[in-house]
């Protein structure tokens, strides 16, 4: 269907209906609440009114001659027997009549406060300034609310009181709608605009209803059941019960009925208008189906999360996507995404048959939608579309041919987009090379948890094919994950290998020798099976350098300069890999490869290194055990007698701090000197003993090489668990915290000593005593409680902060613009360095040399 | 306090700029006065010159990566 625009839209302006306009832009007089015939025809002059639109296919429109889809349908009308209020409006017309006079209706403030007012109001409005003039409305009326006694007539004023929702009293007398309609009438216009009306479009008295729009039948369809019943919508359902109740009302007026009667019939009315327009009036009961559920009414259609704008407007979704529970498979490359066999067969790609694939499509078909390798529907060259079953299978399999298209299921090799919320950065979406596995959940390689934040304790991601050609080819070039290997934050590599596989080419190039057999397995395993060694024992070193091309050269200094890992002609002749050279945020050869070998060798390169990593482990055996925490008597009683040392040593400050000898530090009290003191040399006590233990258990301490190599955890973990847990801080300080001039009741009161202030010198491994395990606990507690109130506070603001500065951007004269063209900053960042390509923000200006004239440093 | 001229090392300095060079700037980077970043005049840093609307604040700022970064912005 063509679509035509015939107007631009260059303006909006929100106001009100008058009576007249609706009467005008009527097609029809709704005045009767049955809907159809007898043969299922609608009523003339019914809610379902063929002048309202289509809602079924084949018929016209009768005003517009429109078929379904093309007319949007017209607005008819109901009178109303007697003026209704409008919910929406009844505070404001509560404040007109609490700020106008009850005989002239003017508003209620002296003639030259109201010039006064009218006078700013009237700059306001030239400046156009909206706030401003809303503010002054505010005033005018907080001003004349209070006046008991019109400037104008004189008249003492009865005070005007709401009940809610929709009656108001003026003293002790109700004002039914017809009185409150003629008060509105009566305010003339120079006032109105006082009050906050722009006359032209919007009277007061336009409040309270005379005319009732009715709204097409296009936005309140009828579903037809599959008995062949009819079920109506929640507004046509509504609406028919205000004809009714307008119906009687004009009935018992024209028949001269009891007023009483008349009243009753005029509030259900008004309860029923009030309740189409918004059914969570919270003083008065919803209106309910019969089987009890609440009614949904214009207001509900609109308001919050299911409302048209977060739902259907905010919120869209996609076909071709899946979403399941991820796992670990170190197996699969970096850039594959494990996708199980059941959603293989739900996701398809729309192929075109040729001659080069007929034969495989055919046997695709052949399988159908439920043997893998499959496909669920075939398009007829002329658009048309079927499902493939065993009942269409064979007029399917006859007519196939070259021009059609096979949506079949995906295999491996097909892209598709893999996403894990929330999506703070592009390495948020990713495009991974489809391997279909058994099994239920979305396989991925460790590796790339870091760039999708991911972990598997219960995470769940997102999965989408790409549905065209060009939508396949610009998921591989600017998302796939080698794309993505450095973060545009800081120029570091945010993919490299993670644990094990770190641990495995740290033991491989410390000091292990193997068989040329050994090696030559580890190699096959990757995949790698044309190297040669001539020697019988190959060193770790050599078999990690079989990975590399052989002009490579690397070189990683420490910070003293010190050359600690070095690559020559492709040989790892100097070093230890650890976490620095391959892992993930720093590692440093990662790096200087993609530079000069590019992102397509480099996934491969970690992949490799990956693979020997985990397999070198494998061969070797690697595990960590509470044996690892072990301890000899003599180690155990040094560690002791070191902690006692500390002791005495806070014990000797504790005694000059009573002396009122103790040298207070500057700016500090001498209490506050001694808690520093104290914390120094306990936490000075724990960092010695860390040395020390770490230096007496085993070589092959499975522990101590998870942290030397960075893969997991650190020194402080390990001196935890074996030798001692340290001080426990509260903000920064020992615990002070809990009974009067004493943490426990166990301490004597103003005891400063290590043990009364939080100092734990248990282990993990050891135990620690009940006052210990409760200071541990309080620390635990404060660090849970700070975590699980900070995490939501920091990502609320870093997505406030991403909203606030998405439309910047960087322009060829290097300044920073936003879409206006407001300059932000004259320069990028101040010095013009793009971080996504310098190392940490900086850029080193020797490297560089170094690199063009290929001089070693 | 208003008077008073803020002296201090984390207050980069102000200049205000002459009209030929607010006339080169905007002609630099091809832009109107209102796409400049903008500054109240009540702004400590310059409340004590008492400027105008619309004059262009040339500031001198500094940082670790480049030493003599220069800014500009309009007196609102």
């Amino acid at each position: 269907m063509a679509e035509k625009i015939y107007k631009k839209i260059n303006k909006i302006s929100f106001g009100m209906q008058s009576p007249e306009f609706i009467g005008e832009t009527s097609v029809a007089k709704i005045v009767t609440a049955e809907l159809y015939e007898k043969e299922g025809y609608p009523v003339d002059g019914g809610l379902m009114d063929v002048h309202l639109g289509v809602i079924d296919p084949g018929l016209r429109c009768k005003t517009c001659g429109g078929k379904l889809k093309e007319c949007m349908g017209h607005f008819g009308h109901i009178e109303l027997a007697r003026p209704v209020i409008h919910i929406n409006f009844a505070t404001q017309v509560y404040n007109l009549l609490r700020s106008t006079c009850n005989e002239c209706h003017r508003i209620l403030i002296d003639e030259k406060k109201l010039e006064m007012q009218k006078e700013r109001m009237e700059k306001a409005k030239k400046a156009n300034n909206s706030d401003r003039m809303r503010f002054i409305t505010k005033d005018v009326l907080s001003k004349s609310r209070l006046i008991k006694k019109c400037a104008y007539c004189k008249a003492k004023q009865d005070a005007v009181k709401i009940e809610k929702p929709t009656t108001y009293y003026q003293g002790d007398k109700r004002l039914s709608p017809i009185e409150v309609r003629a008060k509105l009438e009566k305010i003339n216009d120079a006032d109105a605009e006082l009050l906050g009306f722009n006359t032209k479009t919007s009277r007061p008295e336009w409040m309270v209803l005379k005319v009732l729009p009715i709204p097409p039948v296009t936005m309140r369809p009828s579903i037809t059941l599959e008995s062949g019943e009819r079920s109506e919508d929640d507004l046509t359902h509504k609406l028919g019960d205000i004809v009714r109740i307008n119906q009687r009302l004009f009935e018992n007026i024209n028949a001269g009925a009891p007023e009483m009667i008349i009243e009753d019939l005029w509030d259900l009315l008004q309860y029923h208008i009030t309740t189409y327009m918004d059914n969570t009036v919270s003083t008065i009961p919803p209106a309910r189906h019969r089987s009890g559920q609440e009614l949904k009414t214009l207001t509900e259609r609109i308001k919050s999360k299911e409302g048209r704008f977060r739902h259907n407007l905010a919120g869209k979704r996609v076909n071709f996507a899946a979403r399941t529970v991820i796992s670990p498979d170190p197996c699969i490359k970096f850039n594959e995404v494990g996708i199980p066999k059941s959603v293989a067969m739900e996701l398809t790609i729309p192929e075109r048959v040729t001659e080069w694939n007929k034969e495989w499509l055919i046997k695709a078909v052949k399988n159908g939608p439920k043997q893998y390798p499959g496909a669920n529907y075939v398009i007829w060259p002329n658009g048309k579309k079927k499902k493939i079953t065993s009942e269409t299978m064979e007029q399917i399999m006859e007519e196939l041919a070259v021009g059609f298209t096979v949506e079949r299921h995906v295999i491996d090799g097909d892209q598709a987009l893999f996403n894990r919320q929330p999506s703070l950065h592009r390495m948020s979406l990713m495009c991974h090379k489809v391997k279909v596995l058994p099994g239920k959940s979305f396989r991925m390689n460790p590796s790339v948890c870091n760039p999708y934040n991911a972990d598997f304790d219960g995470d769940e991601m997102n999965l989408h094919i790409p549905q065209t050609e060009e939508a396949r080819a610009e998921a591989e070039v600017l998302m796939e994950v080698q794309t993505q290997i450095i973060t545009p934050k800081n120029g570091y590599n945010i993919i490299g290998c993670v644990e094990d596989s770190i641990t495995g080419c740290y033991l491989l190039t410390k000091s292990q020798e193997i068989s040329k057999e050994e090696a030559t397995n580890i190699l096959t395993s990757i995949g790698i099976d044309n190297v040669k060694f001539s020697k019988e024992k190959v060193t770790g070193s050599e078999l990690f350098s079989t990975l590399f091309p052989e002009d490579f050269n690397f070189i990683r200094k420490n910070k003293e300069g010190e050359v600690v890992v070095r690559f020559k002609n492709g040989k790892l002749d100097k070093g230890i890999i650890d976490k620095n050279t391959i892992g993930e945020n720093n590692g440093e050869l990662i790096r200087e490869f993609y530079r000069k070998y590019g992102q397509d060798k480099t996934i491969v390169l970690m992949g490799n290194i990956f693979q020997m990593g985990i397999n070198t482990l494998l061969k070797l055996g690697f595990t960590t055990g509470v044996s690892d925490t072990d301890l000899s008597d003599d180690v155990r009683k040094k560690v002791d007698s070191m902690i006692k040392r500390a002791y005495i040593k806070v014990e000797e400050n504790i005694v000059e701090y009573k002396k009122g000898k103790i040298e207070a530090l500057p700016g500090k009290t001498s209490l506050e000197t001694l808690e520093i003191k104290a914390m120094e040399i306990l936490n000075k006590a724990r960092t010695e003993i860390g040395d020390f233990v770490k230096d007496f258990v085993t070589k092959d301490n499975a522990s101590i090489i998870m942290a030397k190599s960075g893969a997991k955890g650190n020194i402080l973990n390990f001196t935890q668990m074996t030798g001692c847990i340290g001080q426990q801080a509260l903000g920064g300080k020992r615990i002070t915290r809990g009974y009067r001039n004493r943490t426990l009741s166990t301490f004597k009161e103003n005891d400063l000593g290590p043990e009364a202030r939080g100092f734990v010198k248990g282990s993990f491994k050891k135990g620690i005593s009940p006052t210990e395990f409760f200071f541990h606990a309080m620390t635990g507690r404060d660090s849970l409680m700070d975590n699980a109130l900070r995490t939501p506070k920091s990502g609320y603001l870093y997505r406030r902060l991403a909203n606030a500065l998405q439309d910047l951007k960087v322009e060829y004269d290097h300044t920073v613009r936003n879409a206006s063209k407001e300059i932000v900053q004259f320069k990028y960042g101040e010095d013009s360095i793009d971080v996504s390509k310098s190392e940490g923000g900086t850029i080193s200006v020797i490297n560089a040399i170094h690199d063009v004239l290929g001089e070693k440093a | 306090m208003a008077e008073e001229k803020i002296n201090h090392i984390l207050v980069p300095k102000h200049e205000v700029c002459t009209e030929e060079e607010v006339k080169e700037i905007l002609s630099k980077y091809n832009i109107k006065k209102d796409q400049l970043p903008r500054m109240s005049h009540k702004d400590v840093t310059i409340v004590s010159l008492d400027l105008a609307s619309g004059t262009v604040v040339k500031i001198f700022r500094s940082n670790k990566t480049e030493p003599n970064s220069i800014f500009y912005r309009v007196v609102v």
